[in-house]
């Protein structure tokens, strides 16, 4: 089985020097993405997602959940005012692997009959948010026990859309087909991708979405 | 000279005095076309070198933006000739050059594959003397010129910035969307396009906070604007799509203040229909049409019932059930001012 990736992100398209809570990684000889959220009523929340971004890409062989609860507790020590969301996509020829903590938005579009229908939405992760919108456990913080996991067959077109908290309650899973329905049966480019995440997250600003803006896009193609 | 050699050499004169054209025009007009042309040119090799990573699909509801185009003389003598044209006509207009820059520059130019380039209706482009405009022609070029007639004189180089969402027009969808881009790490230039302040100004949902003390009581509400307070708002708010707010008190006009934004700035104002005026609480009374800036986190309270006519300051002797008391406090949504996302605690 071969697995083609292509992937792109618009960071913290909010045109302010201060912001910049966000941050995306990407390991292409292990085909593993992450999007970290920090608080952001925390100095050095950017920092931190950062560095929480970077060692969460890495494989490790211990189970997913030891290997976060690892890095929570490294986190604890290193960033210990902060917190962070975390978004995972971790694709290889076994299965694609969604993780999500915190109350950032995943979503997992699929497209089937050998790319011939139109893309659906197969998997939207559950957010860990209170009655406020507020996040209710983010990795570093005191609450981190539960990390969300989904297991999707590799098999045909996937397109996994990440986006932090502010422009994803801003866009619609319609919205998001919308978008993903410029993409065809064919490869796009990275540059595809950056301004699909780039129209998405100016779509959300222009919703009224003040927040740290990002929106990452994963387009997998299993063969 | 014969009589018949006079005459003859009188009614050969034409009465019509020849103007020679002058040497810096005619210098442009030859110019004129080979700059449109070769600018062209030039942006059409900045479209198809950008187009190429791009599917159809994005370039048919995109469009790329000339960020620069730099126009270079190619030898001495053309150097010369431009830049003491441009120059000779900028101390009589300073606008020339831009002016001069527009008849090169195309409004839209348009690629075989669907691509589409904007040209910022401010843009100008940039004359930058390189090392081939300080030589002169060699006596091998001369010649060579002079077998082909004549030789291109300036090179062109333009740069792209995009592709960028095209606007949806707001005829059809009822609603405008322009989106630039600001990341640089979808090769997207960090050009300031003016379509940023619209979107910029489109973000922010501005609330302002009303406390109303009329004869139903203390009352306090969020209205989005752009807002209608009065008497009888609704017909009005509902005619031009305002939020509205009723205020029950004797001597309060139908429509008595509008609240509304303007290039970021939250004003209010008295419309052209409301019979009766306002007071402030700085004893100011309010004038028809005048726009008051409403000032951010402070209250600013109003109380109604004052004749326009009135200008000294005077003493209510009704209660709020007669002169209501209104009370505009201004929230919005920016970005310095919305709610950070919180730190999870543990639960005792």
């Amino acid at each position: 089985m071969s697995l083609r990736c292509v992937y792109a992100c618009a960071l913290n398209v909010n045109g302010n020097s201060k912001k910049g809570f966000d941050a995306f990684s990407a390991n292409l000889n292990l085909n593993i993405f992450t999007l970290c959220d920090g608080a952001n009523s925390c100095s050095g929340s950017g920092m931190a997602a950062e560095w929480l971004s970077q060692v969460m890409t890495t494989d490790e062989p211990q189970h997913l959940s030891d290997q976060l609860m690892a890095r929570h507790l490294e986190m604890c020590q290193k960033f210990p005012e902060t917190g962070s969301t975390l978004l995972r996509v971790k694709a290889s020829n076994q299965e694609l692997e969604l993780a999500s903590i915190g109350d950032s938005f995943l979503w997992l579009f699929h497209k089937s009959w050998r790319g011939f229908a139109p893309w659906k939405c197969v998997e939207t992760m559950p957010r860990d948010i209170d009655e406020n919108g507020h996040p209710t456990q983010l990795v570093g913080s005191e609450v981190c026990q539960t990390i969300h996991v989904r297991e999707h067959r590799p098999e045909g077109l996937y397109c996994a859309v990440m986006m932090s908290d502010g422009p994803g309650l801003k866009t619609t899973e319609e919205a998001l087909k919308k978008c993903l329905s410029m993409l065809g049966r064919n490869e796009p480019s990275d540059a595809d991708l950056a301004y699909l995440c780039n129209s998405l997250a100016i779509d959300a600003q222009n919703s009224g979405c003040t927040d740290d803006t990002s929106v990452a896009m994963i387009w997998l193609k299993f063969n | 000279m014969g009589l018949i050699d006079f005459l003859k050499s009188n009614g050969s004169k034409p009465n019509i005095e020849q103007f020679k054209t002058r040497q810096t025009d005619a210098f442009v007009d030859s110019i004129l076309l080979e700059l449109k042309s070769v600018s062209a040119q030039a942006v059409k090799q900045a479209i198809e070198d950008r187009e190429t990573k791009y599917m159809k699909s994005v370039l048919e509801e995109s469009y790329f933006l000339l960020d620069s185009l730099v126009i270079s003389p190619k030898d001495r003598e053309v150097a010369k000739k431009f830049e003491e044209f441009l120059s000779t006509h900028e101390s009589v207009d300073t606008e020339f050059r831009k002016k001069f820059f527009q008849q090169i520059i195309q409004r839209e130019y348009r690629s075989s594959r669907g691509s589409s380039v904007r040209v910022p209706i401010d843009f100008e482009a940039t004359v930058q003397l390189g090392t081939d405009s300080l030589e002169s022609l060699t006596s091998e070029e001369g010649f060579q010129i002079a077998l082909k007639g004549r030789r291109i004189s300036f090179e062109v180089v333009a740069s792209l910035s995009g592709p960028f969402k095209r606007e949806i027009t707001s005829s059809r969808f009822g609603k405008a969307i322009s989106t630039p881009s600001t990341t640089e790490n979808q090769a997207f230039s960090q050009t300031d396009i003016s379509t940023r302040s619209h979107s910029k100004n489109t973000r922010s949902e501005t609330m302002v906070e009303i406390q109303v003390n009329d004869a139903l009581g203390n009352r306090k509400e969020l209205l989005k604007l752009p807002a209608l307070i009065g008497r009888d708002p609704t017909p009005f708010s509902n005619q031009f799509g305002l939020s509205s707010f009723k205020v029950s008190s004797t001597y309060v006009s139908r429509c008595q203040l509008v609240i509304l934004e303007i290039m970021g700035q939250v004003y209010y104002y008295l419309p052209d229909n409301a019979s009766l005026s306002c007071m402030r609480d700085d004893d100011l009374i309010l004038e028809k049409l005048k726009l008051y800036p409403l000032k951010h986190k402070v209250a600013t309270s109003l109380r109604t019932g004052i004749a326009s006519e009135i200008t000294n300051q005077i003493n209510f002797q009704g209660s709020h059930a007669d002169y209501a008391s209104i009370q505009l406090f201004l929230q919005d949504a920016s970005p310095e001012n919305h709610e950070d996302t919180p730190r999870p605690k543990a639960v005792a």
